[in-house]
Protein backbone atom coordinates (compact mmCIF):
# COMPACT_ATOMS: atom_id res chain seq x y z
CA UNK A 1 0.00 0.00 0.00
CA UNK A 2 2.83 2.25 0.92
CA UNK A 3 3.83 2.81 -3.21
CA UNK A 4 0.15 3.63 -3.80
CA UNK A 5 -0.64 7.31 -4.67
CA UNK A 6 -2.86 8.84 -2.65
CA UNK A 7 -4.08 12.76 -4.11
CA UNK A 8 -6.39 13.57 -1.05
CA UNK A 9 -7.91 17.35 -2.90
CA UNK A 10 -9.12 19.84 0.19
CA UNK A 11 -6.63 18.47 2.23
CA UNK A 12 -6.10 21.29 4.60
CA UNK A 13 -10.01 21.28 5.14
CA UNK A 14 -10.79 19.43 8.44
CA UNK A 15 -11.64 15.80 7.27
CA UNK A 16 -9.09 16.35 4.71
CA UNK A 17 -6.32 16.70 7.43
CA UNK A 18 -7.61 14.17 9.57
CA UNK A 19 -7.34 11.61 6.50
CA UNK A 20 -4.15 13.18 5.49
CA UNK A 21 -2.70 11.96 9.02
CA UNK A 22 -3.96 8.59 9.29
CA UNK A 23 -3.23 7.14 6.28
CA UNK A 24 0.04 9.40 5.29
CA UNK A 25 1.63 6.50 7.10
CA UNK A 26 0.25 3.94 4.78
CA UNK A 27 -0.11 5.05 1.68
CA UNK A 28 2.31 7.94 -0.80
CA UNK A 29 0.21 10.67 0.30
CA UNK A 30 -0.58 13.84 -1.42
CA UNK A 31 -2.59 16.27 -0.19
CA UNK A 32 -3.59 20.21 -1.88
CA UNK A 33 -4.20 23.44 -0.24
CA UNK A 34 -5.74 26.69 -1.96
CA UNK A 35 -5.33 29.55 0.72
CA UNK A 36 -4.09 28.09 3.72
CA UNK A 37 -1.14 25.66 3.96
CA UNK A 38 -0.17 23.41 7.01
CA UNK A 39 3.30 23.16 7.50
CA UNK A 40 2.90 19.33 7.87
CA UNK A 41 2.72 16.87 5.54
CA UNK A 42 4.10 17.39 1.56
CA UNK A 43 0.98 19.95 1.17
CA UNK A 44 0.99 21.09 -2.81
CA UNK A 45 -1.15 24.26 -4.16
CA UNK A 46 -4.26 23.22 -6.40
CA UNK A 47 -6.92 25.33 -7.18
CA UNK A 48 -9.56 22.75 -8.66
CA UNK A 49 -10.87 25.13 -10.89
CA UNK A 50 -7.85 25.29 -12.87
CA UNK A 51 -7.34 22.14 -15.02
CA UNK A 52 -3.55 22.70 -15.62
CA UNK A 53 -3.39 23.09 -11.93
CA UNK A 54 -5.18 19.68 -11.52
CA UNK A 55 -2.94 17.98 -14.37
CA UNK A 56 0.16 19.16 -12.84
CA UNK A 57 -0.02 17.14 -9.93
CA UNK A 58 1.14 14.27 -11.87
CA UNK A 59 -0.40 10.27 -11.62
CA UNK A 60 -2.62 9.35 -8.45
CA UNK A 61 -4.06 5.63 -8.00
CA UNK A 62 -6.83 7.40 -5.73
CA UNK A 63 -8.40 10.46 -5.97
CA UNK A 64 -10.20 11.46 -2.99
CA UNK A 65 -11.69 14.92 -2.89
CA UNK A 66 -13.46 17.03 -0.06
CA UNK A 67 -12.68 20.55 -1.32
CA UNK A 68 -16.29 21.75 -1.57
CA UNK A 69 -17.04 25.65 -1.41
CA UNK A 70 -19.33 25.83 1.51
CA UNK A 71 -20.56 29.45 1.46
CA UNK A 72 -20.73 32.76 0.03
CA UNK A 73 -22.74 33.40 -3.79
CA UNK A 74 -22.01 31.29 -6.71
CA UNK A 75 -21.06 28.02 -4.86
CA UNK A 76 -23.19 25.94 -6.83
CA UNK A 77 -21.98 26.87 -10.17
CA UNK A 78 -18.13 26.53 -8.85
CA UNK A 79 -18.93 23.49 -7.19
CA UNK A 80 -19.88 21.78 -9.90
CA UNK A 81 -16.84 23.05 -11.63
CA UNK A 82 -14.06 21.69 -9.33
CA UNK A 83 -16.05 18.00 -9.56
CA UNK A 84 -16.28 18.03 -13.46
CA UNK A 85 -12.79 18.70 -13.15
CA UNK A 86 -11.32 16.77 -10.64
CA UNK A 87 -13.82 13.53 -12.52
CA UNK A 88 -12.60 14.33 -15.76
CA UNK A 89 -8.83 14.26 -14.24
CA UNK A 90 -9.18 11.03 -12.23
CA UNK A 91 -10.92 9.53 -15.39
CA UNK A 92 -7.49 10.65 -17.61
CA UNK A 93 -5.00 9.36 -15.12
CA UNK A 94 -7.43 6.18 -14.81
CA UNK A 95 -7.40 6.85 -10.71
CA UNK A 96 -10.40 5.75 -8.58
CA UNK A 97 -12.26 8.54 -7.50
CA UNK A 98 -13.89 8.94 -3.78
CA UNK A 99 -16.31 12.18 -3.46
CA UNK A 100 -16.72 12.95 0.07
CA UNK A 101 -20.51 14.20 -0.11
CA UNK A 102 -22.88 15.31 2.27
CA UNK A 103 -25.89 14.14 4.02
CA UNK A 104 -27.66 17.19 3.04
CA UNK A 105 -28.54 15.95 -0.06
CA UNK A 106 -31.47 14.12 1.88
CA UNK A 107 -32.55 17.04 3.36
CA UNK A 108 -36.32 17.90 2.78
CA UNK A 109 -35.69 21.91 2.98
CA UNK A 110 -33.48 22.77 0.07
CA UNK A 111 -30.66 25.14 -0.32
CA UNK A 112 -27.56 25.82 -2.99
CA UNK A 113 -25.14 23.84 -1.41
CA UNK A 114 -27.82 20.98 -0.90
CA UNK A 115 -28.58 21.20 -4.45
CA UNK A 116 -24.75 21.23 -5.60
CA UNK A 117 -24.09 17.85 -3.88
CA UNK A 118 -26.92 16.52 -5.82
CA UNK A 119 -25.95 17.86 -8.65
CA UNK A 120 -22.26 16.97 -8.37
CA UNK A 121 -23.34 12.91 -7.45
CA UNK A 122 -25.03 13.40 -10.51
CA UNK A 123 -22.35 14.67 -12.83
CA UNK A 124 -20.33 11.56 -10.79
CA UNK A 125 -22.75 9.03 -12.01
CA UNK A 126 -22.79 9.75 -15.29
CA UNK A 127 -19.29 10.71 -16.09
CA UNK A 128 -17.07 8.81 -13.39
CA UNK A 129 -15.21 5.56 -14.73
CA UNK A 130 -14.61 4.43 -11.43
CA UNK A 131 -16.53 5.92 -8.10
CA UNK A 132 -17.43 6.06 -4.50
CA UNK A 133 -19.93 8.46 -3.41
CA UNK A 134 -19.41 8.94 0.62
CA UNK A 135 -22.56 10.83 2.48
CA UNK A 136 -21.31 11.66 5.90
CA UNK A 137 -23.39 12.77 8.60
CA UNK A 138 -22.43 15.54 11.24
CA UNK A 139 -19.00 14.74 10.88
CA UNK A 140 -17.21 15.30 14.08
CA UNK A 141 -13.65 14.78 15.42
CA UNK A 142 -10.74 15.68 18.10
CA UNK A 143 -9.64 19.91 17.12
CA UNK A 144 -6.05 20.07 14.94
CA UNK A 145 -3.44 22.11 15.28
CA UNK A 146 -3.73 24.15 12.45
CA UNK A 147 -6.03 27.38 11.48
CA UNK A 148 -8.80 26.28 9.28
CA UNK A 149 -10.59 28.89 6.92
CA UNK A 150 -14.23 27.92 9.11
CA UNK A 151 -14.22 26.96 12.22
CA UNK A 152 -16.09 23.21 12.67
CA UNK A 153 -19.60 23.64 13.96
CA UNK A 154 -19.44 20.98 16.74
CA UNK A 155 -16.14 22.43 18.11
CA UNK A 156 -17.88 26.17 18.05
CA UNK A 157 -20.66 24.15 19.65
CA UNK A 158 -18.24 22.50 22.68
CA UNK A 159 -16.26 25.43 22.69
CA UNK A 160 -19.67 27.83 23.57
CA UNK A 161 -21.32 24.67 26.33
CA UNK A 162 -17.65 25.21 27.79
CA UNK A 163 -17.83 28.87 28.34
CA UNK A 164 -20.70 29.95 28.40
CA UNK A 165 -24.26 29.44 30.62
CA UNK A 166 -26.51 29.78 28.01
CA UNK A 167 -26.31 28.32 24.06
CA UNK A 168 -28.81 30.39 21.34
CA UNK A 169 -30.10 27.24 19.57
CA UNK A 170 -32.17 27.62 16.47
CA UNK A 171 -35.65 26.87 16.29
CA UNK A 172 -36.66 24.32 18.84
CA UNK A 173 -33.85 22.32 18.52
CA UNK A 174 -35.93 19.07 18.22
CA UNK A 175 -34.04 18.53 14.27
CA UNK A 176 -32.35 15.39 14.09
CA UNK A 177 -28.34 14.80 13.56
CA UNK A 178 -27.09 11.63 13.24
CA UNK A 179 -23.21 12.55 13.99
CA UNK A 180 -20.55 10.31 12.74
CA UNK A 181 -16.84 10.32 14.18
CA UNK A 182 -14.16 11.11 11.58
CA UNK A 183 -12.10 8.10 12.97
CA UNK A 184 -15.40 5.84 11.76
CA UNK A 185 -15.31 8.03 8.11
CA UNK A 186 -11.63 7.43 7.55
CA UNK A 187 -12.15 4.21 8.22
CA UNK A 188 -14.58 3.42 5.10
CA UNK A 189 -12.65 5.73 2.92
CA UNK A 190 -10.12 3.13 3.19
CA UNK A 191 -12.13 0.27 3.10
CA UNK A 192 -13.70 2.14 -0.33
CA UNK A 193 -9.54 2.17 -0.96
CA UNK A 194 -9.00 -1.67 -0.93
CA UNK A 195 -12.34 -3.03 -1.72
CA UNK A 196 -12.60 -3.91 -5.30
CA UNK A 197 -16.45 -2.64 -6.00
CA UNK A 198 -17.21 0.66 -7.88
CA UNK A 199 -19.57 3.64 -8.82
CA UNK A 200 -21.36 2.80 -5.19
CA UNK A 201 -22.57 5.52 -2.40
CA UNK A 202 -22.56 5.12 1.04
CA UNK A 203 -24.16 6.96 3.48
CA UNK A 204 -22.44 6.92 6.63
CA UNK A 205 -23.62 8.60 10.15
CA UNK A 206 -23.41 7.52 13.96
CA UNK A 207 -25.01 4.53 15.40
CA UNK A 208 -28.23 6.56 16.48
CA UNK A 209 -30.08 9.74 15.53
CA UNK A 210 -30.47 12.64 18.18
CA UNK A 211 -32.04 15.88 18.33
CA UNK A 212 -29.42 18.71 18.30
CA UNK A 213 -31.20 19.55 21.89
CA UNK A 214 -29.48 16.29 23.23
CA UNK A 215 -26.32 16.63 21.11
CA UNK A 216 -26.32 20.09 23.18
CA UNK A 217 -26.89 17.98 26.52
CA UNK A 218 -24.20 15.53 26.02
CA UNK A 219 -21.78 18.16 25.41
CA UNK A 220 -22.81 19.93 28.50
CA UNK A 221 -22.53 16.26 30.39
CA UNK A 222 -19.53 15.46 29.03
CA UNK A 223 -17.80 18.97 30.72
CA UNK A 224 -20.12 18.28 33.77
CA UNK A 225 -21.97 21.37 33.73
CA UNK A 226 -25.98 22.04 32.36
CA UNK A 227 -26.61 24.40 29.74
CA UNK A 228 -29.72 26.47 28.98
CA UNK A 229 -30.81 26.84 25.65
CA UNK A 230 -32.16 29.32 24.17
CA UNK A 231 -34.10 29.33 21.41
CA UNK A 232 -34.06 31.76 18.77
CA UNK A 233 -36.01 32.27 15.80
CA UNK A 234 -34.23 31.78 12.16
CA UNK A 235 -34.17 35.38 11.16
CA UNK A 236 -31.70 36.69 14.28
CA UNK A 237 -28.84 33.66 12.91
CA UNK A 238 -29.84 34.96 9.40
CA UNK A 239 -28.71 37.96 10.43
CA UNK A 240 -25.87 37.21 11.99
CA UNK A 241 -24.82 35.05 8.87
CA UNK A 242 -23.98 38.16 7.32
CA UNK A 243 -21.58 39.14 9.91
CA UNK A 244 -19.38 35.90 9.91
CA UNK A 245 -18.60 33.43 7.22
CA UNK A 246 -19.01 30.43 10.17
CA UNK A 247 -22.93 29.53 8.83
CA UNK A 248 -24.53 30.74 5.58
CA UNK A 249 -27.95 32.62 5.61
CA UNK A 250 -29.81 29.45 3.00
CA UNK A 251 -27.96 27.04 5.75
CA UNK A 252 -29.96 28.28 8.46
CA UNK A 253 -32.84 27.81 6.76
CA UNK A 254 -32.24 24.12 6.20
CA UNK A 255 -30.53 23.64 9.58
CA UNK A 256 -34.16 21.88 10.38
CA UNK A 257 -34.55 19.04 8.14
CA UNK A 258 -33.66 15.92 9.82
CA UNK A 259 -30.96 14.18 8.94
CA UNK A 260 -30.79 10.16 8.40
CA UNK A 261 -28.08 8.00 7.20
CA UNK A 262 -28.87 4.70 6.15
CA UNK A 263 -25.52 2.74 7.66
CA UNK A 264 -26.77 -0.25 6.09
CA UNK A 265 -25.33 0.91 2.63
CA UNK A 266 -21.89 0.15 2.63
CA UNK A 267 -22.33 -3.18 4.70
CA UNK A 268 -20.94 -4.83 1.67
CA UNK A 269 -17.34 -3.58 2.77
CA UNK A 270 -17.41 -5.12 6.40
CA UNK A 271 -18.26 -4.22 9.75
CA UNK A 272 -17.28 -1.31 11.46
CA UNK A 273 -17.86 -0.19 15.04
CA UNK A 274 -19.50 3.20 14.69
CA UNK A 275 -18.48 5.14 17.90
CA UNK A 276 -21.96 6.31 20.04
CA UNK A 277 -21.37 10.52 19.86
CA UNK A 278 -21.80 9.65 24.04
CA UNK A 279 -18.11 8.23 23.76
CA UNK A 280 -16.89 10.03 21.04
CA UNK A 281 -17.62 13.58 22.43
CA UNK A 282 -15.16 13.84 24.53
CA UNK A 283 -12.84 13.81 21.41
CA UNK A 284 -14.31 17.71 20.67
CA UNK A 285 -12.37 18.83 23.44
CA UNK A 286 -8.89 18.16 22.34
CA UNK B 1 31.33 35.26 -42.25
CA UNK B 2 33.74 33.61 -44.09
CA UNK B 3 33.35 31.35 -46.99
CA UNK B 4 33.32 27.51 -46.10
CA UNK B 5 32.33 28.45 -42.22
CA UNK B 6 29.29 28.08 -41.27
CA UNK B 7 27.81 30.39 -38.56
CA UNK B 8 27.15 27.80 -34.94
CA UNK B 9 24.78 30.71 -33.23
CA UNK B 10 21.82 29.24 -32.86
CA UNK B 11 19.23 31.35 -34.77
CA UNK B 12 17.30 33.97 -32.47
CA UNK B 13 13.84 32.82 -30.98
CA UNK B 14 10.71 34.27 -32.92
CA UNK B 15 8.23 35.40 -30.28
CA UNK B 16 5.05 36.52 -30.46
CA UNK B 17 4.03 38.87 -27.54
CA UNK B 18 0.83 40.16 -26.90
CA UNK B 19 0.12 43.55 -24.50
CA UNK B 20 3.93 44.94 -25.49
CA UNK B 21 3.34 47.79 -24.13
CA UNK B 22 2.11 47.06 -20.33
CA UNK B 23 4.29 46.63 -17.75
CA UNK B 24 5.15 43.33 -18.39
CA UNK B 25 5.44 43.01 -21.59
CA UNK B 26 7.98 46.31 -21.94
CA UNK B 27 10.16 45.08 -19.24
CA UNK B 28 10.57 41.40 -21.72
CA UNK B 29 11.10 43.17 -24.61
CA UNK B 30 13.93 45.40 -22.88
CA UNK B 31 15.47 42.52 -21.03
CA UNK B 32 15.05 40.17 -23.74
CA UNK B 33 15.55 41.97 -26.95
CA UNK B 34 18.84 41.32 -27.17
CA UNK B 35 18.31 37.68 -27.78
CA UNK B 36 14.72 37.02 -28.47
CA UNK B 37 13.16 38.62 -32.01
CA UNK B 38 9.45 39.70 -30.47
CA UNK B 39 6.79 40.55 -32.83
CA UNK B 40 4.90 42.54 -30.50
CA UNK B 41 0.81 43.61 -30.40
CA UNK B 42 -1.17 46.20 -28.47
CA UNK B 43 -4.09 48.10 -28.92
CA UNK B 44 -1.97 51.15 -27.26
CA UNK B 45 0.60 52.49 -28.89
CA UNK B 46 3.64 52.53 -26.42
CA UNK B 47 6.85 52.21 -28.79
CA UNK B 48 7.12 48.37 -28.27
CA UNK B 49 4.49 47.11 -31.05
CA UNK B 50 5.15 45.84 -34.23
CA UNK B 51 0.95 45.61 -34.91
CA UNK B 52 -1.48 48.01 -33.28
CA UNK B 53 -4.09 45.26 -32.95
CA UNK B 54 -7.41 45.00 -30.75
CA UNK B 55 -7.23 41.42 -29.72
CA UNK B 56 -10.83 41.11 -29.23
CA UNK B 57 -11.31 42.18 -32.74
CA UNK B 58 -10.90 39.04 -34.82
CA UNK B 59 -10.44 40.40 -38.46
CA UNK B 60 -7.13 42.47 -37.51
CA UNK B 61 -5.62 38.90 -36.83
CA UNK B 62 -4.85 39.04 -40.66
CA UNK B 63 -2.38 42.29 -39.43
CA UNK B 64 -0.01 39.08 -38.36
CA UNK B 65 -0.09 37.16 -41.62
CA UNK B 66 3.42 38.37 -42.53
CA UNK B 67 5.04 37.38 -39.02
CA UNK B 68 6.15 34.12 -38.36
CA UNK B 69 6.64 33.27 -35.00
CA UNK B 70 8.36 29.67 -32.93
CA UNK B 71 6.42 31.43 -29.43
CA UNK B 72 3.98 33.16 -28.33
CA UNK B 73 4.14 35.14 -24.68
CA UNK B 74 0.40 36.17 -23.78
CA UNK B 75 0.69 39.20 -21.73
CA UNK B 76 -2.02 41.51 -22.51
CA UNK B 77 -5.20 41.60 -20.16
CA UNK B 78 -8.06 43.71 -19.07
CA UNK B 79 -7.67 44.21 -15.12
CA UNK B 80 -9.96 47.30 -14.36
CA UNK B 81 -12.92 47.38 -16.84
CA UNK B 82 -16.19 47.03 -16.18
CA UNK B 83 -16.56 43.77 -18.37
CA UNK B 84 -13.06 41.70 -17.47
CA UNK B 85 -14.16 38.93 -18.25
CA UNK B 86 -16.04 39.28 -21.25
CA UNK B 87 -13.26 41.36 -22.76
CA UNK B 88 -10.41 38.37 -21.76
CA UNK B 89 -12.78 35.94 -23.39
CA UNK B 90 -13.09 37.64 -26.47
CA UNK B 91 -9.33 38.06 -27.10
CA UNK B 92 -9.12 34.40 -25.82
CA UNK B 93 -11.30 32.65 -28.13
CA UNK B 94 -9.59 35.16 -31.00
CA UNK B 95 -6.02 33.97 -29.87
CA UNK B 96 -7.14 30.10 -30.18
CA UNK B 97 -9.09 30.43 -33.50
CA UNK B 98 -5.83 31.96 -34.70
CA UNK B 99 -2.91 29.63 -32.99
CA UNK B 100 -5.21 27.25 -35.08
CA UNK B 101 -3.34 27.70 -37.56
CA UNK B 102 0.10 29.02 -37.06
CA UNK B 103 0.63 26.28 -34.43
CA UNK B 104 3.44 28.06 -32.36
CA UNK B 105 5.98 25.40 -30.55
CA UNK B 106 5.04 26.94 -27.12
CA UNK B 107 2.63 29.59 -25.47
CA UNK B 108 3.52 31.24 -21.94
CA UNK B 109 0.51 32.63 -19.90
CA UNK B 110 1.29 35.35 -17.30
CA UNK B 111 -1.70 34.38 -15.16
CA UNK B 112 -1.83 35.71 -11.60
CA UNK B 113 -1.40 34.84 -8.17
CA UNK B 114 -5.41 35.51 -8.01
CA UNK B 115 -5.77 32.01 -10.34
CA UNK B 116 -4.10 30.54 -7.24
CA UNK B 117 -6.29 32.09 -4.29
CA UNK B 118 -9.48 34.11 -4.85
CA UNK B 119 -11.95 32.43 -6.91
CA UNK B 120 -15.07 34.93 -6.55
CA UNK B 121 -13.71 37.95 -8.81
CA UNK B 122 -14.44 38.05 -13.07
CA UNK B 123 -10.37 38.84 -12.83
CA UNK B 124 -9.78 35.59 -11.46
CA UNK B 125 -12.17 33.63 -13.35
CA UNK B 126 -11.03 34.76 -16.51
CA UNK B 127 -7.45 34.18 -15.86
CA UNK B 128 -8.81 30.37 -14.55
CA UNK B 129 -10.87 30.40 -17.89
CA UNK B 130 -8.02 31.57 -19.98
CA UNK B 131 -5.56 28.38 -18.45
CA UNK B 132 -8.51 25.90 -18.93
CA UNK B 133 -8.73 27.19 -22.79
CA UNK B 134 -5.11 26.26 -22.60
CA UNK B 135 -4.66 23.43 -21.26
CA UNK B 136 -7.59 22.29 -23.91
CA UNK B 137 -6.03 23.67 -26.90
CA UNK B 138 -3.23 21.34 -26.96
CA UNK B 139 -0.11 23.85 -27.30
CA UNK B 140 2.48 22.76 -25.17
CA UNK B 141 2.36 25.79 -22.26
CA UNK B 142 3.57 27.04 -19.40
CA UNK B 143 1.44 29.20 -16.65
CA UNK B 144 3.10 31.61 -14.38
CA UNK B 145 1.32 33.16 -11.43
CA UNK B 146 3.19 36.03 -10.18
CA UNK B 147 1.99 37.98 -7.42
CA UNK B 148 2.12 41.94 -7.17
CA UNK B 149 4.55 42.73 -9.59
CA UNK B 150 7.33 45.42 -8.89
CA UNK B 151 10.42 46.77 -9.82
CA UNK B 152 11.87 50.52 -8.24
CA UNK B 153 10.66 52.47 -11.55
CA UNK B 154 7.30 50.78 -11.25
CA UNK B 155 4.38 53.05 -11.37
CA UNK B 156 2.44 52.02 -7.48
CA UNK B 157 5.89 51.87 -6.47
CA UNK B 158 6.46 56.04 -7.16
CA UNK B 159 3.00 56.56 -6.22
CA UNK B 160 3.54 55.03 -3.07
CA UNK B 161 6.41 56.72 -2.52
CA UNK B 162 5.46 59.88 -3.29
CA UNK B 163 2.94 59.45 -0.65
CA UNK B 164 5.41 58.71 1.66
CA UNK B 165 7.73 61.61 1.01
CA UNK B 166 4.35 63.49 2.10
CA UNK B 167 4.66 61.47 5.52
CA UNK B 168 1.56 59.00 4.92
CA UNK B 169 1.25 55.31 3.22
CA UNK B 170 -2.46 53.80 2.03
CA UNK B 171 -3.38 50.78 3.46
CA UNK B 172 -6.48 48.94 2.04
CA UNK B 173 -8.05 46.37 5.06
CA UNK B 174 -6.01 45.81 8.01
CA UNK B 175 -2.99 45.67 6.88
CA UNK B 176 -2.33 42.05 8.07
CA UNK B 177 -2.49 40.03 4.80
CA UNK B 178 0.39 38.25 3.03
CA UNK B 179 1.91 39.26 -0.09
CA UNK B 180 4.81 37.63 -2.42
CA UNK B 181 5.82 40.51 -4.22
CA UNK B 182 7.27 38.97 -7.83
CA UNK B 183 10.16 41.53 -8.77
CA UNK B 184 9.84 41.78 -12.58
CA UNK B 185 13.48 40.80 -13.21
CA UNK B 186 12.90 37.31 -11.55
CA UNK B 187 9.39 36.95 -14.56
CA UNK B 188 11.89 38.08 -17.19
CA UNK B 189 14.36 35.38 -16.21
CA UNK B 190 11.95 32.31 -15.76
CA UNK B 191 10.77 33.40 -19.51
CA UNK B 192 14.17 33.68 -20.55
CA UNK B 193 15.01 30.78 -18.80
CA UNK B 194 12.08 28.81 -20.73
CA UNK B 195 12.33 30.55 -24.25
CA UNK B 196 16.01 28.95 -24.19
CA UNK B 197 15.69 25.49 -22.89
CA UNK B 198 12.26 25.07 -24.74
CA UNK B 199 10.78 23.69 -21.63
CA UNK B 200 7.26 23.34 -22.44
CA UNK B 201 6.20 21.70 -19.24
CA UNK B 202 2.58 22.00 -19.58
CA UNK B 203 2.61 22.86 -15.68
CA UNK B 204 1.78 26.12 -13.59
CA UNK B 205 4.67 28.11 -11.48
CA UNK B 206 3.98 30.51 -9.03
CA UNK B 207 6.60 32.97 -8.56
CA UNK B 208 7.21 35.68 -5.70
CA UNK B 209 9.25 37.00 -3.12
CA UNK B 210 10.30 33.43 -0.90
CA UNK B 211 9.58 35.32 2.32
CA UNK B 212 5.91 36.51 2.43
CA UNK B 213 5.42 39.95 4.10
CA UNK B 214 2.17 41.71 4.87
CA UNK B 215 0.70 44.86 3.41
CA UNK B 216 1.55 46.48 6.58
CA UNK B 217 5.07 44.90 6.33
CA UNK B 218 5.61 45.89 2.62
CA UNK B 219 4.78 49.37 2.83
CA UNK B 220 7.32 49.60 5.90
CA UNK B 221 9.93 47.93 3.53
CA UNK B 222 9.42 50.42 0.63
CA UNK B 223 9.28 53.14 3.44
CA UNK B 224 12.70 52.36 4.61
CA UNK B 225 14.02 52.12 1.23
CA UNK B 226 13.38 55.77 1.08
CA UNK B 227 14.56 56.28 4.90
CA UNK B 228 11.06 57.34 5.39
CA UNK B 229 8.65 56.55 8.11
CA UNK B 230 5.10 57.15 7.27
CA UNK B 231 1.97 57.42 9.33
CA UNK B 232 -0.21 54.28 7.74
CA UNK B 233 -3.66 55.49 7.33
CA UNK B 234 -5.84 51.80 7.14
CA UNK B 235 -8.44 52.16 4.61
CA UNK B 236 -11.72 49.87 5.35
CA UNK B 237 -12.42 47.66 2.75
CA UNK B 238 -16.01 49.01 1.62
CA UNK B 239 -14.42 52.58 1.37
CA UNK B 240 -11.89 51.38 -1.03
CA UNK B 241 -14.15 49.72 -3.04
CA UNK B 242 -15.89 52.72 -3.41
CA UNK B 243 -12.79 54.56 -4.03
CA UNK B 244 -11.64 52.01 -6.86
CA UNK B 245 -14.92 52.52 -8.35
CA UNK B 246 -14.80 56.20 -8.60
CA UNK B 247 -11.45 56.67 -9.67
CA UNK B 248 -11.28 53.44 -12.13
CA UNK B 249 -7.87 53.02 -11.48
CA UNK B 250 -8.50 49.11 -9.79
CA UNK B 251 -10.78 46.82 -10.40
CA UNK B 252 -13.24 47.19 -7.50
CA UNK B 253 -14.11 43.51 -7.09
CA UNK B 254 -10.16 43.51 -6.19
CA UNK B 255 -11.41 44.85 -2.82
CA UNK B 256 -13.07 42.12 -2.05
CA UNK B 257 -9.86 39.61 -2.12
CA UNK B 258 -8.04 42.07 0.08
CA UNK B 259 -8.09 39.51 3.38
CA UNK B 260 -6.75 37.02 1.25
CA UNK B 261 -3.34 36.06 2.01
CA UNK B 262 -1.51 35.47 -1.31
CA UNK B 263 1.65 33.57 -0.46
CA UNK B 264 3.76 32.23 -3.34
CA UNK B 265 4.66 28.34 -3.55
CA UNK B 266 8.14 28.14 -5.28
CA UNK B 267 8.62 24.43 -4.41
CA UNK B 268 7.74 23.47 -8.61
CA UNK B 269 9.60 26.69 -9.82
CA UNK B 270 13.30 25.49 -7.86
CA UNK B 271 12.62 21.85 -9.05
CA UNK B 272 12.17 22.31 -12.63
CA UNK B 273 13.77 25.86 -13.63
CA UNK B 274 15.92 25.59 -10.36
CA UNK B 275 14.94 29.36 -10.23
CA UNK B 276 15.64 31.54 -6.66
CA UNK B 277 13.12 34.40 -6.51
CA UNK B 278 14.64 37.49 -4.72
CA UNK B 279 13.41 38.58 -1.42
CA UNK B 280 11.16 41.50 -1.65
CA UNK B 281 13.86 43.25 1.01
CA UNK B 282 16.51 42.85 -1.28
CA UNK B 283 14.07 43.70 -4.17
CA UNK B 284 12.87 47.07 -3.58
CA UNK B 285 15.21 49.27 -4.58
CA UNK B 286 16.60 47.22 -7.91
Amino acid sequence: MANERLLILGGNSFLGLHLTRDLAAKYNTTPTYLTNRPSDFNFVRCNLLSKPDLHSLGQFDYVIQYSSIIAGSNKKQQNLEMVRNAVEYANTTQAKYIYISSSQVNFTIDSDYRQSKIEAERLIQEHSANFVIIRPSAPYGSPLPFAFTRQQPFHVLANLVSRLPVVPVIGNGQYLRQPVHVTNLNALVEKCLTAPTRNRVYEIGGPKQLTFNAIIDIISMARSKHTFKLHLPNFIFRIASHMTNFIDAELVNAVRSDEQSNNETWQELGGLDLIPFEQGVTDLFG
Amino acid sequence: MQAGLVDSTPPRPSVLITGCNGYVGRNLIKLLGDTVNFIGVDCMPGGHESELIDLRDATSYTQLDKYTFDYVLHCAWDQISRNIYENNMQCARNLFNYLDQKIPQGLIFISSSFASTTTGIQYTRSKIAFENMLFESGIPFIIIRPDMLYSADEKKMQEHRSYMKKGFALCIGNGQSLRSPTHINDLVQLVHRIITTKQFTNKVYEIGSPIPYSQEQILRIVAASIGRNPFIVKIPTFVAQFLFQVTKKVDPEQARTIGYDRVADLRALREDFDLQPRDFNTGVTQ
